[in-house]
């Protein structure tokens, strides 16, 4: 009678499983899919690349899985930083957090103060995260120790220089390429080519052209004081009383105020695009911005060259260079949700696929195999030269270079954008008092930027 | 040897049906009869475990969300794209009246162009701001360096995007520049994209020329039957692409000066017009235009979680009715299924209003075949292993519980009555009391000598006759006394029925018997006194 019982459960629960299936409710599947939101800020020709991954996604490992990629949102890095600012903020109006989200670690920090991402060393093993580059992997740190930030690829900052222009100069100046080393050197080359163009024009005074400038000159005066044996950071505050900043800044200051640096608000790409610049430092995944042509205010279009060139260095100062990229960020939620989201970060930064997104947009991929044997064997498949030539400059620079990353605290992006600001707005005005006959000495001017 | 036979189951027929079969006939019955209510009652309340009138309902409710919205929003477009040609127009006719010139001098004084839209910047980031749409643009049908090669499809304009779309005036929607001189980019803070290009390039793009033609053949026409909406369209250069509301650009003295309107990308349609994924996350939208029942979506536009833009048809689709209501839209290769609806874009007595949009929402054909089939399958499976449970829950019923009867039955064949075994059943337990109390009283009767044992003289005669029976007689009176027919006696001796047949005449006749009935009798008799066996 027992025995019979027995068989009946055993029967019954047979039955069951047949018609509910076995559910699990902590992991998505194809009956019972999830779809996750994701921002990005792959534009231009590097949506192509990141489309393409996606879709590989959605219609292999995700479709097994049940896990749908919606990209709801393309846009520049400071514009998805605003969004998340406000949702930071909890601003009225503000956007639903993604679910994934690329981001710098000094913008990830807001939300992982708040507990609203997940530590993504949960969702990978020891033996997983052992195949990224450690120093990557640090970097998505924050103060707790967690993995908020995963590395999807990273970049340097590089010097891009229109060879076209440059050997048009060189060949009328005499300008040596060699300059272009070091920032004194760029500095000369600065007030010698504004002249050389302002001299063009006998008619017209005061229409040279600048030859130099920085996407960020945050980053440049933090790798600039980094070269030099110092900091500009003390703490969590700007450190601008060293002799070694003085020497930074007046390197900068005096061809800036004749009309050799530019300083503009946008990115270098944009003045590159006119012609209105010779070389800028930036970062090497800009590459693709700044195309290979010169368009005149007639419609006349230039086809140039451009050659990269390594980070300069401050004379005397050490090889050294920011590391910079941002990563994955993943949003703190329901537990298949986040198991989603941490499978696709897993099969987006495989060594596969972060090959094929490096191949075509000039970052750098961050797994120990695709970054020391597969980039190196891969470079000359690269189809797009432009990425072929700044993928051979910067492995360069990784040999000869030693590489910091700026810290992460939660003041940090803040006070970047205001040395940003105020150092550019402070160079506008006194450029404007030179060209009037009132400058300042270095002295007034260094003065007035630490007021 | 008989007795073996009957014990190993070779026993003679019985009349009647045996209870066990009976029973389990019974219960298979009335658990059947109630497994084929259980389905008519599904069926009666159109439970059938089709998902036809789920999906249906799924992709016309769709269609019907989406028709509604995107019909609101592209009319509102249409209306604040004439409003944003009548505003630069109007700006226009002022620069023309400072510059002392007509918009006929345009391509005559080159110089005047950068001007003239630096003027018009402040307008459209205003009518931007306000739309929802992806980008603004305005070109003038001129260029500024005529003599360069490719100058007659070179275009000077401006054309400003959105990179963050569905945002409207929202924080952290910016702008970005795609066409127009660098220069006034600059003055205006807006960073130029990738792909700029100074001037538009319209030799790949008919859109423009064709509006602006069609402006030139109708002056009197007013611009709200003038405007067209194209095809999705990739700006030379661009990697992006979208359709485009084109509204002619006409001036006081009534020239045709250009084009200007609204860009509404396939990121922007994908973000705010995707169907609902939470059923199917496979289904999208879709808006083309439509030509002799083909749905042209290498012109149009798709939308859906599941697919980005790169992902988009490039082969025209044509349409067919197929059963269940729902349309087929194929391209030879891929196979979708869902509904459409048309898209009135323009007044009916506009130019264009021959050209026929449809809004559709769309499955993989193989996603909506399965959703109509629904879990039909699974209900039949069900009710076929309902059928199954009812099955063996009728055999284990049947005999579980007839066991006890027939064990009761046994015992009262062997006459053991006792009391101390009772089954579990009342009525049985009566039976087996009541026969014990028959036996006992018997038992008294002969006892107190009521029941003397002696026997009729018929009877008496009968035992004598079975003495004067042959052997093989006696072996096949033997087999009547088991209970054997003729038929099978034959078969039991290896014998004809004919020969059975004799013996049967000669047992008859010396028994002094006259049927088998009358035979029958007298063999219960013997059983009764318990001397078979023993004659």
């Amino acid at each position: 009678m027992k025995r019979s019982a027995m068989a009946w459960v055993c029967a019954l629960g047979i039955v069951l499983g047949l018609f509910c299936g076995c559910s699990d409710r902590d992991r998505p599947s194809p009956k019972d899919p999830v779809t996750l939101t994701m921002w990005h800020n792959y534009g231009g020709e590097m949506q192509k690349t990141m489309d393409a991954l996606i879709d590989e996604f959605n219609s292999t490992e995700g479709k097994e899985q049940g896990i749908v990629i919606n990209v709801t949102a393309i846009s520049s890095s400071a514009e998805l930083n605003e969004s998340l600012e406000m949702i930071a903020n909890s601003d009225p109006g503000a956007p639903a957090m993604p679910d994934i989200c690329t981001v710098y670690p000094k913008v990830a920090i807001r939300f992982q103060e708040k507990g609203a991402l997940v530590d993504l060393q949960e969702y990978f093993t020891q033996e997983e995260l052992e195949n990224y580059l450690p120093a990557f992997i640090e970097e998505g740190k924050l103060e707790d120790g967690g993995l908020y930030v995963f590395p999807l690829a990273k970049s340097t900052e590089i010097l891009y220089l229109n060879q076209t222009l440059f050997d048009r100069f060189a060949q009328a100046t005499g300008a040596s390429q060699e300059k272009l080393a070091t920032f004194e050197g760029i500095a000369e080359l600065s007030q010698k080519y504004y002249r050389w163009t302002d001299a063009q024009t006998p008619d017209t005074p005061g229409d040279g052209k600048a030859f130099f400038t920085a996407d960020s000159w945050f980053n440049l005066a933090q790798v600039g004081m980094v070269q030099l044996g110092d900091s500009l950071l003390e703490g969590e505050s700007l450190d601008l009383e060293s002799e070694k900043y003085r020497h930074i800044f007046e390197t900068l200051w005096v061809p800036a105020v004749e009309g050799g640096i530019a300083l503009y608000d946008g990115y270098s790409s944009d003045l590159s695009k006119t012609g209105d610049l010779v070389c800028s430092t930036g970062s090497s995944a800009g590459i693709l911005f700044y195309g290979d042509t010169i368009t005149y205010p007639d419609n006349r279009v230039e086809q140039v060259e451009y050659s990269i060139l390594p980070f300069p260095v401050f004379a005397g100062g050490e090889k050294a260079a920011i590391q910079r990229g941002g990563g994955l960020m993943v949003a703190k939620s329901e537990t298949r949700r986040e198991y989603a989201a941490a499978t696709f970060v897993k099969w987006l930064t495989a060594p596969r696929q972060n090959m094929r997104f490096i191949a075509s947009t000039g970052y750098l991929p961050v797994t120990k195999q695709a970054f020391e044997t597969d980039m190196a064997r891969q470079i000359d498949e690269v189809e797009d030269g432009r990425v072929k030539k700044m993928l051979a400059a910067v492995t360069g620079m990784y040999e000869e270079y030693r590489f910091f990353t700026a810290p992460t605290f939660a003041g940090f992006d803040e006070l970047g954008k205001d040395y940003e600001r105020d150092f550019k707005a402070l160079l506008r005005r006194q450029g404007e008092s030179a060209r009037s006959g009132t400058a300042p000495t270095v002295e007034e001017a260094l003065a007035q930027l630490k007021d | 040897m008989a007795k073996r036979k009957r014990q190993e189951g070779h026993s003679p027929k019985r009349a009647g049906t045996p209870l066990q079969r009976r029973l389990f006939a019974f219960c298979t019955g009335m658990s059947g009869f109630l497994v084929v209510l259980f389905a008519v009652l599904l069926l009666a309340f159109g439970i059938n475990g089709s998902g036809r009138e789920a999906a249906y309902h799924f992709v016309g409710g769709e269609l019907s969300h989406l028709d509604n919205e995107l019909s609101a929003d592209l009319g509102r477009l249409s209306v604040q794209g004439i409003a944003l040609s009548e505003q630069l127009s109007a700006n226009a006719d002022s620069f023309w009246r400072r510059a002392g010139m007509a918009a006929g001098d345009l391509q005559s004084q080159p110089q005047q162009l950068e001007p003239l839209l630096a003027a018009q910047v402040q307008t459209m980031k205003g009518m931007i701001g306000q739309a929802r749409c992806s980008g603004v643009f305005l070109l003038l049908d001129a260029t500024v360096n005529p003599a360069l090669e490719g100058a007659e499809s070179s275009r000077a304009g401006l054309f400003l995007i959105k990179t963050q779309p569905s945002a409207v005036d929202a924080v952290g929607s910016k702008l970005h520049y795609l066409r127009g001189p660098a220069e006034i980019a600059r003055e205006n803070g807006v960073e130029l994209l990738g792909q700029w290009r100074m001037e538009f390039d319209l030799s790949e793009v008919d859109c423009f020329k064709e509006v602006m033609n069609q402006a030139r053949e109708q002056p009197e026409t007013p611009l709200s039957r003038l405007y067209r909406w194209s095809g999705r369209v990739s700006l030379k250069g661009n990697s992006g692409s979208g359709i485009l509301l084109c509204v002619p650009l006409r001036s006081e003295d009534g020239t045709v000066f250009g084009v200007c309107g609204f860009e509404m990308s396939d990121r922007l349609f994908k973000l705010d017009y995707s169907p609902n994924s939470d059923a199917y996350t496979q289904a999208f939208a879709a808006i083309a235009p439509v030509e002799d029942g083909v749905f042209h979506i290498e012109r149009g536009m798709i939308a859906g979680n599941y697919y980005l833009t790169s992902m988009r048809m490039e082969r025209p689709l044509s349409m067919a009715l197929e059963r269940e209501g729902f349309f087929c839209y194929t391209d030879g290769s891929d196979r979708f299924g869902g509904l459409h609806s048309e898209l009135k874009l323009y007044p009916d007595d506009s130019p264009y209003g021959e050209q026929k949009w449809a809004l559709a929402v769309m499955l993989p054909q193989t996603v909506l075949a399965r959703a109509v089939k629904g879990n039909s399958s699974y209900l039949l499976l069900i009710v076929l292993l309902l059928f199954g449970l009812s099955f063996v829950s009728s055999i284990f019923i049947s005999r579980r519980y007839l066991r006890p009867v027939t064990e009761a039955l046994n015992r009262i064949k062997s006459r053991d009555y006792g009391v101390t075994a009772p089954t579990p059943y009342v009525e049985i337990n009566d039976l087996m009391e009541f026969l014990a109390q028959q036996e006992e009283a018997r038992g008294q009767e002969v006892a107190a000598g009521r029941i003397t044992g002696e026997m009729p003289p018929l009877f008496e005669q009968f035992l004598g006759n079975v003495k004067t029976l042959s052997k093989a007689e006696r072996k096949v009176f033997d087999l009547y006394i088991e209970g054997y027919h003729a038929q099978e006696i034959a078969e039991e001796l290896h014998l004809s029925i004919n020969t059975i047949k004799t013996h049967n005449r000669r047992i008859f006749a010396k028994l002094n018997v006259s049927t088998r009935k009358e035979l029958l009798v007298y063999l219960d008799m013997m059983r009764e006194l318990d001397m078979i066996g023993k004659g």
